[in-house]
């Protein structure tokens, strides 16, 4: 690894050229293969480099990250843990959690990685209980992480690693050469709180998704790949690590946090590497060009980047069009707007908008949305939807009614995907998979309509509310409301409201108490959102208190989160 | 003095936080429960703090119901400068 050194962004600096053909994927079936012959063919490729909010530039070549790789599967063998074992990863955006990653494929373990607590603003007594839950769901063996997440770890997570814990000799014997139906990754993405969903992933999976986004991006070893979202995120994971990666791109990494402070940071990692395609969910694109000044793009040149991926979240119109206006001036071109469209239950995206093409944008009659689920353009004042693109290859989608009957073109439904990347189930939930795994087709859960070839996304059909490229049950949020004093125990709903100025959702919630005095209102509105925001991290931007019977229920008595916010619609932001 | 850097992180979460220039913002709102402000601009908050006041606050430390008000904000960064 070279030293660190802070380095002026300013002054490009073109990573290596690749020597790595586009067939080494073509013909591996397992990411250990991948790696082994990544690093055996090339060591001295320096692909991976890690950029801080300091200017320190740290590269990586492959035979280090190899390397590092090798003592930790040893280590780990040393430390009792056997193929097929779940090893879950809490570390920050670096050399060290890449190499951990690929230290526990190569011991023939199943890696999972979930945030450090930094990512995320609630008590650490949540993080733990959210941890411990992810820890018990993998039934995982070991957690690798930095001492400070040891020291609140404890004893609670059985063994706990730490770096120090993982020296020695590198293993010199095989590595582990599993089946491509064998597990490769487990995906903890999804949820602030409650039951934590492992999504279980196949190696085969995950090639054959890389492979799809690979061709359907058309992603060169020539293009360069840059990008700031979580790894512990799927697109982190997968799209911004192993997919440029495997495909002999120089891969460009930046701790999360270190854009959120200063997003500029991007852009002139973009410039600096003159990097071509980068991954982020819709908030990102409205929040760097609402919060970089102008005084600090004198210079910035994004002509390189002709791939920027919109994904993980409904993508916006309006944010398109904001960040594009706001960055032509410096060589943004408006045809790398790629939105597209994907859940971790396929790896990742499963429909990419052609790359190179203006992103299509329809404005539909909102009556006949609302009303008949039809998607009909209108030439006045409408709902801007934005196309998610296409298939990927060897990936299947279909819009469906209730029944489950396809649905023709510009009818609403939900959106069912079949392709060669699914995932092999829910961890230790096989009912949960069996909902959702029905005869080789997956129900997404999300709602939207197709039109001349193109999927279109609408709100989520699924009760998720998804801020900031993270999901969340309303489930969760319920829960901490419903403990407030005053608060009517199971009366209270959360949904997800889009706000077109932040670019994605806020929460909102209708609650009922009987509680009638106007001061009395507003400090048990202020216990709930303080609740919640210590619960989860998540501010409550709308609260309705409202009598009893105001939270409309099913027959059975179940919550009924669509008719309550009907009901209430006038009340509440669109 | 007090006075002058209320209006300096007003001016900050205003310009650069909400998205909504018309949201009612005092030293009393409180920012992150009330949805004003997400994670990331707790983040976004706690940078410029330490850009503008040379203190560091640690993002966990805005949280619901704690130093989530500029009121409280001002006086954990007193705290901090008396301490030092």
């Amino acid at each position: 690894m070279t030293q660190e050194r802070p380095v002026d962004l300013r002054t490009p600096a073109l990573p290596p050229p690749s020597p790595v053909p586009p067939a080494l994927l073509d013909d591996v079936e397992t990411l250990t293969a991948a790696f082994e012959a990544l690093a055996a063919r090339f060591p001295d490729f320096a692909c991976l480099t890690v950029l801080d909010g300091e200017r320190r530039e740290r590269r990586i070549t492959l035979g280090a990250l190899w390397r590092r790789a090798r003592t930790i599967e040893a280590a780990l063998a040393g430390h009792g843990i056997v193929p097929g074992d779940f090893v879950i990863l809490i570390l920050p955006t670096g050399a060290e959690l890449l190499s951990a990653y690929v230290g526990v494929l190569l011991a023939g373990a199943v890696p999972g990685l979930v945030a450090t607590p930094s990512h995320r603003v609630a008590d650490a007594s949540v993080y733990l209980a959210r941890v411990g839950a992810v820890l018990e769901n993998a039934r995982a063996k070991a957690v690798l992480c930095l001492p400070d997440v040891a020291a609140v770890l404890g004893e609670t997570a059985g063994r706990v690693l730490v770096p120090a814990d993982l020296t020695g000799d590198p293993a010199s014997g095989a590595v582990a050469r599993p089946g491509a139906t064998e597990l490769a990754t487990v995906q903890y993405s999804s949820g602030s709180t409650g039951v934590p969903k492992g999504v279980l992933l196949t190696h085969g999976a995950m090639l054959n998704n890389i492979r799809a986004v690979r061709a359907g991006l058309g992603l060169l070893p020539a293009d360069v790949s840059v990008n700031w979202i979580p790894l512990y995120h799927d697109m982190g994971l997968i799209d911004a690590f192993l997919l440029p990666l495997l495909s002999g791109c120089p891969t460009v990494l930046i701790p999360t946090m270190d854009f959120v402070r200063e997003p500029a940071l991007w852009l002139w990692a973009m410039h600096r590497y003159r990097g071509t395609i980068s991954w982020a969910p819709n908030f990102a694109y409205a929040y760097c060009a609402g919060r970089v000044p102008e005084d600090r793009l004198a210079g910035l040149d994004l002509t390189s980047w002709r791939i920027a991926i919109n994904a993980a979240e409904p993508v916006l119109a309006s944010t398109i069009r904001v960040f594009t206006t706001r960055f032509t001036a410096y060589g943004f071109r408006p045809e790398a707007v790629t939105p597209a469209w994907g859940l971790a239950e396929n790896v990742t995206i499963a429909t990419a908008h052609p790359v190179g093409v203006l992103p299509r944008v329809e404005t539909l009659d909102r009556r006949a949305l609302a009303v008949d689920g039809v998607a009909r353009i209108t030439s006045g004042d409408g709902v801007a939807s934005v196309a998610v693109g296409r298939c990927l290859p060897h990936c299947d989608v279909e819009v469906r009614d209730e029944a489950g009957c396809p649905l023709p073109a510009r009818r609403v439904g939900t959106v069912w995907l079949r392709s060669n990347s699914l995932f092999a189930g829910y961890r230790g939930d096989p009912e949960g998979t069996r909902r959702v795994l029905v005869g080789g087709w997956l129900d997404t859960g999300d709602r939207g309509y197709l039109a001349e070839g193109d999927l279109y996304f609408l709100a989520r059909e699924k009760d998720v509310i998804v801020v900031g490229g993270e999901k969340h049950a309303p489930h969760d949020i319920e829960t901490v409301i419903n403990a407030v004093p005053g608060v009517r125990a199971g009366c209270s709903v959360a949904f997800g409201v889009l706000s077109e100025a932040r670019g994605t959702e806020e929460v909102a919630a209708v609650v009922e108490t009987r509680e009638t005095d106007g001061l009395a209102l507003e400090r048990l509105r202020a216990a709930i959102q303080v609740a919640v925001a210590r619960a989860t991290g998540l501010g409550l931007r709308f609260v309705l208190l409202v009598p009893p019977g105001g939270v409309e229920k099913t027959t059975s008595g179940k919550l009924a989160r669509a008719a309550t916010r009907r009901r209430w619609a006038d009340r509440l932001p669109a | 003095m007090a006075d002058e850097r209320l209006a300096i992180l007003v001016e900050f979460v205003r310009g650069n936080l909400l998205t909504d220039p018309n949201l009612p913002l005092g030293p009393g709102t409180r920012l992150l429960s009330e949805g004003l402000i997400d994670s990331l601009g707790v983040t976004a908050l706690a940078a410029f703090v330490e850009e503008r006041f040379g203190v560091r606050l640690d993002d966990t430390e805005i949280r619901g119901g704690e130093n989530e008000t500029l009121e409280e904000i001002l006086s954990l960064i007193d705290r901090r400068c008396r301490s030092r």
